[in-house]
């Protein structure tokens, strides 16, 4: 009975909320915030370039002010806007949070963390867990991005906190891709070298200005290299890697080295061009898998 | 400098290539194409041409006047500023700096200009290979170069002399290193855009090093030089005008004479959207001359005199110049640079350089010759002068490797 006495001394008197306001101020927010949504993709779109990786970030900042301007305007319209009714409010707030909905409360505050360390942001191609893909919306809750094949996968802000996140381009509009060959080990690996660099140097989707890495390394059942380069934009690196992996192969075919086959498990051999780890690298530089 | 200093300095000259300038564009200029650039991509506006201009009609003007009023340029004109240029290089032999190299965008002419100077002084010219044979790797053409050979050589095309193939840049270094062993003269002639490339490939630079550049043509060379290409059979002088009178350019007899009438920024206009490439102002302003239909072509100011008749200017915020297509502008992009690296590509061999892009080609040149973009001439496509400036801008916000002119 005290407990509800309180309350109501907190809450403003029924008679006195303006629920048409309240109504106007919810509604209005989420207009404003779906009109962002799509408004924002959209223009980026259209300028297209290192325009689009400027303006896809603003939305999640965005969208936060849009909902701090809605609770400024909300607040003193339920309760009495003193320092005792706010303290009681939120602290209501912290307990309903921490006990009924924490990992909802929790991605709340990753994603509002999320905005300001930005681990990812749209139009970034991001690595969680076994998802990769491009990140299309940044939102309160989680995060969604698309996969090479289509798939939208939707991850809650909560894995930030324990979770390694792998950002391919960290907001830049180019990242490295690298394509691999696997070779029979009886060549001149000088000549392959020089080669593999003019395949790359000779993409149309090469971005000149930075550099052209071909590594190699012997293993047990033959020679890994891998082409290291960058693509003009992101969201042509399989369209890159695709160039460099055919125009490679017929290359290395012409000079006569002899594509190679590497092990896939116990006794399981398969050819090494339908391996689907010789896509955009999620495991970068990582040679332990082979 | 002065009006007199640029009336009286030579209408064709050579720069370092790393001083290259293209001439200014004004402030207003800028903002109006920023925003209506903006409003485009935005699809908020359609740019409807018209050829009313409140009392005027213009119609595009006929051929053997159009002939008359802007004639075919002689590139030939630019070989004393070249002479000029290389006079002590000529007087030692070319004994300490046997290379020399001469850098000019599309449509600027240079690639003449070079083959001519070389002929006229009987110089050996190393013609390019045809296009396939530098990737069936058919060693004719480069065991045909003797570095010892004494005679001076002129190269008027090196941007033939490569593919960005893996099998097209081998010809080119072999090449380049032929060349770096010679003691003779040889003077070389690239394409801007196949230069950036080989300067990022092949570091084409260190054999070539300090090239030079066909000076921008600025407002004040553009009117001497369009001046100098009108002749008109009946020999009246003939003003330029736009429709609301404003004189563009005056006929080059009454050029030198005091008291001239103010002129308006259509060339000043011209030369920077041209980037100061003389062959890409020059098809711009043919496309920009209108006639009035009509017993008398005359614009009937009293001021003028009754013997000067016009050629009216389409203004330049109504020129309708090509732009990108909207759709697949991805693909076009990589078509337009490829075009753009070897200044021009025949059908055949343009699926070899873009093989990712083979099955859909024929129909993306299509768009982009309906969009008035590119051409097929002489059996390559190429890009087109009026489109020139529209697709530079575009690979370079793309952020495609672009040319230093």
């Amino acid at each position: 009975m005290n407990d509800y006495s309180s309350l109501t001394k907190v809450l403003r008197d029924i008679n006195q909320i303006n629920f048409v306001r309240i109504f106007i101020i919810i509604i209005g927010a989420w207009v404003v915030m779906r009109m962002v949504e799509r408004a924002v993709p959209w223009l980026a779109e259209r300028l297209g370039g290192r325009f689009r990786l400027y303006i896809l970030p603003s939305i999640p900042v965005m969208r936060l002010l849009i909902i701090n301007v809605a609770l400024i305007l909300l607040v003193p319209t339920i309760i009495e806007p003193t320092l005792q009714n706010l303290a009681a409010i939120f602290a209501a707030l912290a307990i309903a949070l921490g006990f009924a909905v924490k990992d909802f409360g929790s991605s709340l505050v990753a994603g509002i963390v999320a905005i300001y360390e930005r681990p990812y942001r749209p139009g970034d191609w991001v690595k969680i867990d076994r998802a990769y893909g491009e990140v299309k919306t940044v939102g309160l809750r989680a995060m969604r991005l698309v996969t090479p094949d289509d798939d939208t996968v939707t991850i809650p802000h909560l894995k930030f906190w324990d979770t390694n996140i792998y950002n391919a381009n960290d907001g830049r509009r180019d990242l490295m891709c690298v394509t691999d060959f696997y070779l029979h080990p009886h060549h001149d690996g000088a000549l392959v070298r020089r080669k593999l660099r003019d395949v790359a140097l000779t993409s149309p989707y090469l971005n000149h200005e930075r550099p052209i890495v071909v590594v190699l390394k012997e293993e047990v059942w033959g020679t890994h290299y891998k082409v290291r380069a960058y693509p003009i934009d992101c969201r042509e690196q399989f369209q890159f890697i695709s160039d460099i992996a055919v125009r490679g192969k017929a290359a290395l075919l012409e000079m006569g080295v002899e594509l190679g086959w590497r092990p896939l498990g116990a006794g399981a051999m398969v050819p090494a061009g339908d391996s689907k780890e010789s896509l955009p690298r999620p495991e970068r530089g990582a040679y332990s898998d082979l | 400098m002065t009006p007199e200093d640029a009336n009286n300095s030579p209408l064709w000259s050579f720069i370092p290539l790393d001083r290259y300038a293209k001439p200014p564009e004004l402030t207003r200029e800028i903002v109006r194409r920023g925003f209506w650039g903006l409003w485009d991509r935005l699809r908020l506006h359609d740019k409807v041409p018209s050829n009313r201009f409140g009392q005027l009609e213009l119609h595009p003007i006929a051929k053997d006047l159009l002939q008359q009023a802007v004639g075919e340029p002689d590139w030939r004109e630019a070989e004393p500023a070249l002479d000029e240029e290389c006079k002590d290089w000529l007087k030692s032999g070319g004994q300490f700096e046997p290379l020399h190299a001469v850098v000019g965008a599309p449509y600027s002419g240079t690639c003449f200009t070079v083959r001519y100077w070389g002929a006229d002084k009987n110089w050996r010219v190393i013609e390019p290979p045809a296009a396939g044979q530098l990737l069936t790797g058919a060693r004719d053409w480069l065991n045909a170069i003797d570095p010892a050979d004494e005679s001076p050589w002129v190269i008027p095309c090196l941007e033939k002399c490569y593919l960005r193939h893996h099998k097209g840049l081998e010809p080119v270094k072999e090449l380049l290193e032929k060349l770096s062993s010679r003691r003779r003269a040889t003077l070389v002639a690239c394409n801007s855009w196949a230069w950036a490339y080989l300067h990022k490939a092949v570091q084409i630079d260190l054999v070539l090093p300090a090239p030079l550049a066909p000076a921008p043509f600025d407002r004040n060379r553009l009117k001497r030089w369009f001046q100098s290409l009108t002749r008109f059979a009946d020999e009246a002088p003939r003003a330029f005008r736009l429709p609301n009178r404003e004189l563009v350019m005056a006929p080059a007899v009454q050029a030198d004479e005091s008291g001239q009438e103010k002129e308006a920024d259509f060339l000043a206009k011209l030369a920077a959207y041209s980037r100061g490439i003389p062959g890409v102002a020059w098809s711009i302003w043919r496309h920009s001359l209108r006639f009035t239909p009509g017993p008398k072509n005359d614009d009937g100011g009293g001021d003028s005199g009754e013997q000067e008749q016009t050629i009216w200017v389409t203004p330049w915020e109504n020129l309708n110049l090509p732009g990108i297509p909207e759709e697949n502008r991805g693909q076009l992009a990589l078509i337009l640079h490829t075009l753009l690296l070897h200044n021009g590509v025949s059908n055949r061999l343009l699926p070899e350089l873009l093989p990712g892009l083979a099955a859909v080609l024929g129909q993306d040149l299509h768009k982009l010759r309906a969009a008035g973009l590119v051409e097929l001439e002489h059996g390559e496509w190429r890009v087109t002068a009026l489109g020139y400036p529209a697709v530079r801008e575009f690979l370079e916000e793309g952020g495609y490797l672009v040319d230093a002119i």
